[in-house]
């Protein structure tokens, strides 16, 4: 079956098909899809297989009814059960209003829950794709300073001889290729890969082979791996592909294999693309084999490993210290200060979504909770109206039990039509996060409303059944059945039905206090980030990536002159303010570090200066928005024939200076040059809520730079989409084989940076609107009900000289009382509650007394109104007709 | 005493005849919507046969996983000699009922 959704229709079919012959059902519908996509095309495929899915339900559902309608003849427990199934059926058909907002609720809530247990079941539940995943491991090298860095290259080479606990290990690192095929030059998705890289992670390329040993020699490595969605995109699906050389960055590569379809890379978080994300093309890593300086201290081999089947943590963890000692005494001087961890492959996969999926999980059963005491409400509400009927029944014979069975199924048949409609609610959110969600949801592929998910919503539905309708059926059990056949409202079967729905009003509004200062609580801090010095000006500029291939630029002299050249023109066309390039863009994860020394001073051991690297030509800080703390900016004069200058970030400048003004004119050593500070810009942050800020140098292009992407940024006066084209037409100019690629506006680059907690946000604030609207129309409902039966009451009152605003008040003082006491039990709620939030809090505590009282504020003024309407209905009545009113 | 079909029995058996050696699941729903232009459910005919087989009018074997079915395997069925006596028994009554009413029952 192509699609999900075909396999939806698939699934249906197979649980509504006899057990017995679901495997040759299945196989029908397999080969008869087959046959009518041969013929009519997959569209029509489609359409009859959903055809088929409806006609096999409704033949089940028809059978079942048959074989029910024989068995409720009679008796028997299951003929009662299955009358009162009928009953329940037409008494909820015959209230069609009720049925439809009892329904409607549950299907909210249920449905709600459903997703985002699908989104925990897909990202932390589901196994990742590989075979025996729980095997795969992610080895990192870390110091006392700093945790969880990639592997140096020979670090890499003597594990992966050294190792005794695993089968094998690979390194794998980011690396576009550009395909020069026709007209256009196409920036393909690359990666490089040690030898064996598929075969740890445990896939076989459906044709050809993977990558050799030998060819980890940088002179062997011509070769490439087709994904394949390149292979038919590109290649036509042709199998002689293999052996066919192929023009990528300006070199000639031979293909020798091509991966099996839906082959998903392990991912990670430095210098590589997420799992999950389309992969094109996958060349070879080089390993160097000399013991260079560089090979030690450089670190840039991300790698993965799988351990032999049965190694345990402890044995494994073992193995690399022991490892490591052996590595460590090959290190020059000084001896390194590296120790080696791992970590499981799914862990880094995941990231933060834990924290975020538990504050959602919590959300959504709260929600739940609340919809199930509304709708308890609700049913009580209309058992009380019911009254006369229950007592004719129990005079003709009906037990009590038997009346609290007829509700409970009631309460079931409502519960199974909210949860099936809320599956499809599920279905559609999931649908919506797959479409419009954030680019970087880990494991989004995973996410489906499947088997498991059904069983689920299953069981909440059942959960949902009980708890709102085993109060009414309790309430109708311990009450005298003598009473309900009494007239007028205030039996006391209604006493205490009003008593219970005061409570259950209570609670939601408990319940909706917390959802709201939740979502209070998460808006303010998301305004806060917001209004946070981002550091740059996002607005009005534009992005893209350049890849200059290294077979043209060989060295940093003739890309600097590119990159010269290229801005000289791009700066003159219409529209364009200021334009530079760059090594990253901010807020994107970049992450490259260097220790540095500082001339005339000294540092203990562990507390060397280090910071982020940055290559910039001049303009960049103008070009971005970054402002100028001390000193001036990377300038034209800057030249390679020039002094050596860098720049440093206010962090760098007041953590090692102590201002930024201090820093200026110092002379830092760092990769064996001296430079001198020639400026001090603005702080960037690496995500805009991180507290602390790493220092950061920026080099000027042509002094100091190697090959590797880089982004141009273009602040333009007019939209910045006009200039695309122009900017696209200069660099095709100058090099008519380097493509213009990931063209963004800076400020939805700066936008993605918050997508997940965007998201975070969106939904929580939903739940906490739907819940202060239930507990809101909960309190209607109420107070409209209780108005309602003291019509008689208030008439006398007013009869006796009372004032409107006194009956008024009367009621408002009722509803007070549920207010206040749901209020107090929320806050209770809230500050224990609040301790799931702090991970995605910004500048703003958890227990804000602003936010709090904004919602105390806010509950008080709604619950009031909702009180109010009914009881200025009544008091419109005037006091002859209501006290003629009979009940 | 032989039993008596019902009607879509009688349809599903009669495709079972007509199909023989290639008489399937799939075959016999696709034969009987192509010549009586009703859409059934996969389930129904199952259901039907399953029904069949326990009356003793059909028996049933299985045959080899294919890939087109995705590595499922295929029940098939055949006539037996009770199914064709009432099978005929069937045909006997439709066509003595129906003998001279042709034309008639045609243009109804």
């Amino acid at each position: 079956m192509p699609s999900a959704l075909e396999r939806l229709a698939v699934s249906l079919i197979s649980f509504s098909s006899p057990v017995r012959d679901r495997e040759w059902i299945i196989g029908d519908i397999e080969e008869e899809f087959a046959r009518v996509a041969g013929i009519q095309g997959l569209a029509g495929a489609r359409r009859w297989v959903w055809g088929e899915a409806f006609r096999v339900v409704l033949s089940s559902l028809r059978s079942l009814a048959v074989r029910l309608a024989e068995r409720s003849q009679g008796d028997g427990l299951m003929q009662t059960l299955l009358q009162d199934l009928r009953y329940a059926i037409r008494l909820l058909l015959r209230s069609p209003a009720f049925a439809a907002t009892a329904i409607l609720i549950l299907a909210l809530s249920i449905g709600a829950n459903a997703a985002i247990f699908s989104a925990v079941k897909g990202m932390l539940i589901a196994p990742l794709p590989y075979p025996a995943p729980e095997r795969l491991v992610r080895i990192f090298e870390e110091n006392p300073t700093t945790p969880h860095f990639p592997m140096a290259p020979a670090d890499f080479r003597d594990y992966r001889l050294e190792l005794r606990t695993f089968e094998s290990i690979a390194a794998y690192l980011r690396n576009d290729l550009q395909l020069v095929e026709g007209d256009r030059p196409e920036q393909l998705r690359g990666m490089q890969v040690t030898a064996g890289f598929f075969r740890t992670v445990g896939i076989a390329p459906a044709l050809g082979r993977e990558f050799e040993p030998a060819e980890e020699i940088a002179a062997n490595g011509d070769v490439v791996v087709l994904s394949h969605g390149l292979w038919m995109r590109r290649f036509q699906g042709d199998p002689a592909v293999i052996g066919r050389p192929v023009r990528l960055s300006g070199r000639v590569f031979r293909v020798v294999g091509v991966l099996p379809a839906g082959f998903q890379h392990v991912g990670g978080t430095y210098r590589t693309y997420g799992h999950g994300e389309v992969v094109d093309i996958w060349s070879v890593m080089p390993v160097p084999m000399g013991e260079e300086p560089q090979h030690r201290f450089s670190h840039y081999f991300n790698v993965v490993g799988r351990l032999r089947p049965g190694v345990s943590w402890t044995v494994m963890a073992e193995d690399l210290k022991e490892t490591g000692k052996r590595v460590a005494q090959k290190y020059p001087e000084p001896p390194s200060p590296w120790v080696s961890r791992a970590a499981p492959l799914k862990d880094e996969i995941v990231g933060t979504a834990p924290s975020t999926l538990t504050a959602l999980s919590w959300t959504a059963r709260a929600v739940l909770l609340l919809a199930c005491l509304n709708v308890a409400g609700l049913l009580l509400g209309r058992a009380s109206r019911r009254t006369r009927e229950i007592g004719v029944r129990a005079a003709l014979g009906a037990t009590r039990g038997r009346l609290a069975l007829q509700l409970l199924i009631e309460s079931l048949v409502l519960a199974c039509a909210g949860g099936t409609a809320g599956v499809s609610i599920a279905y559609a959110a999931i649908a919506a996060l797959a479409r419009y969600g954030p680019a970087d949801t880990p494991r989004l592929q995973a996410i489906t409303v499947d088997s498991g998910v059904l069983l689920y919503t299953a069981a909440a539905t059942m959960l949902s059944a009980l708890l709102f309708g085993l109060i009414p059926a309790w309430q109708l059990a311990r009450a005298g059945l003598g009473t309900a056949l009494k007239e007028g409202g205030r039996t006391v079967a209604g006493l205490a039905h009003q008593r219970l729905r005061h409570v259950l009003a209570g609670a939601q509004v408990a319940l909706a206090f917390v959802l709201v200062v939740a979502g209070g609580l998460l808006l303010r801090s998301f305004i806060s980030v917001l209004h946070a010095d981002a550091g740059f000006s996002p607005e009005g500029a534009l992005t893209a990536s350049l890849e200059l291939p290294t077979a043209r630029y060989d060295t940093p002299a003739k890309a600097a002159d590119f990159f010269t050249r290229a801005l000289e023109r791009i700066r003159a066309l219409p529209g364009v303010q200021s334009a530079a390039i760059g090594s990253d863009l901010p807020w994107t994860g970049y992450d490259e570090n260097t220790g540095f020394s500082i001339a005339g001073r000294q540092f203990a051991d562990g507390e060397e200066p280090e910071g982020r690297y940055h290559f910039v030509t001049a303009g960049y800080a103008s070009a971005t928005g970054i402002p100028v703390l001390a000193g001036r900016e990377i300038s034209e004069s800057d030249t390679a024939d020039a002094p050596m200058t860098v720049l440093l970030n206010g962090g760098a400048a007041r953590k090692y200076w102590g201002s930024p003004e201090a820093a200026v004119g110092a002379r830092i050593k760092i990769w064996g040059r001296e430079r001198t500070v020639a400026g001090v810009i603005g702080d960037l942050r690496d995500l805009p809520w991180d507290a602390h800020v790493t220092p950061a140098v920026y080099f000027p292009v042509p002094q100091t730079w190697y090959s590797q992407r880089m982004f141009l940024v273009a602040r333009t006066a007019t939209a910045p989409d006009a200039t695309v084209d122009s900017i696209r037409r200069v660099i095709a100019d100058l090099d008519p084989e380097l493509p213009l690629a990931n063209v963004k506006q800076l400020e939805a680059v700066a936008s993605a940076a918050f997508a997940t907690r965007r998201l975070t946000l969106s939904l929580v604030t939903a739940f906490g609107v739907i819940a202060l609207f239930l507990a809101v129309v909960g309190i209607y409902g109420l107070m409209a009900q209780t108005v309602g039966q003291r019509v008689q009451e208030f008439g006398v009152r007013q009869a006796l000289g009372a004032t409107r605003w006194d009956i008024v008040r009367l009621v408002l003082s009722q509803s007070v009382v549920l207010t206040v006491a749901g209020l107090g039990a929320g806050l209770v709620l809230s500050v224990l509650s609040t301790r799931l939030l702090t991970s995605l809090l910004y500048g703003v505590g958890r227990a804000d007394p602003l936010t709090f009282g904004a919602v105390t504020a806010l509950l008080l003024g709604t619950s009031a109104v909702a009180s109010y309407l009914p009881a200025r209905r009544a008091t419109h009545v005037s006091p002859a007709t209501a006290l003629r009113s009979s009940n | 005493m032989d039993p008596i079909l019902g009607e879509f029995e009688q349809l599903v058996l009669i495709a079972v005849v007509r199909l023989g050696e290639d008489a399937y699941g799939a075959t016999i729903r696709r034969e009987i919507e192509e010549r009586t232009a009703r859409r059934l459910a996969i389930s129904a005919v199952y259901t039907t046969l399953d029904r069949l087989e326990a009356k003793g009018c059909v028996r049933s074997w299985i045959g080899e996983p294919t890939a087109t079915r995705g590595g499922r395997r295929r029940k098939h069925f055949a006539l037996q000699p009770l199914g064709a006596r009432a099978l005929r028994t069937a045909y006997r009554a439709f066509t003595g009922m129906t003998a001279g009413l042709e034309q008639r029952l045609k243009r109804l």
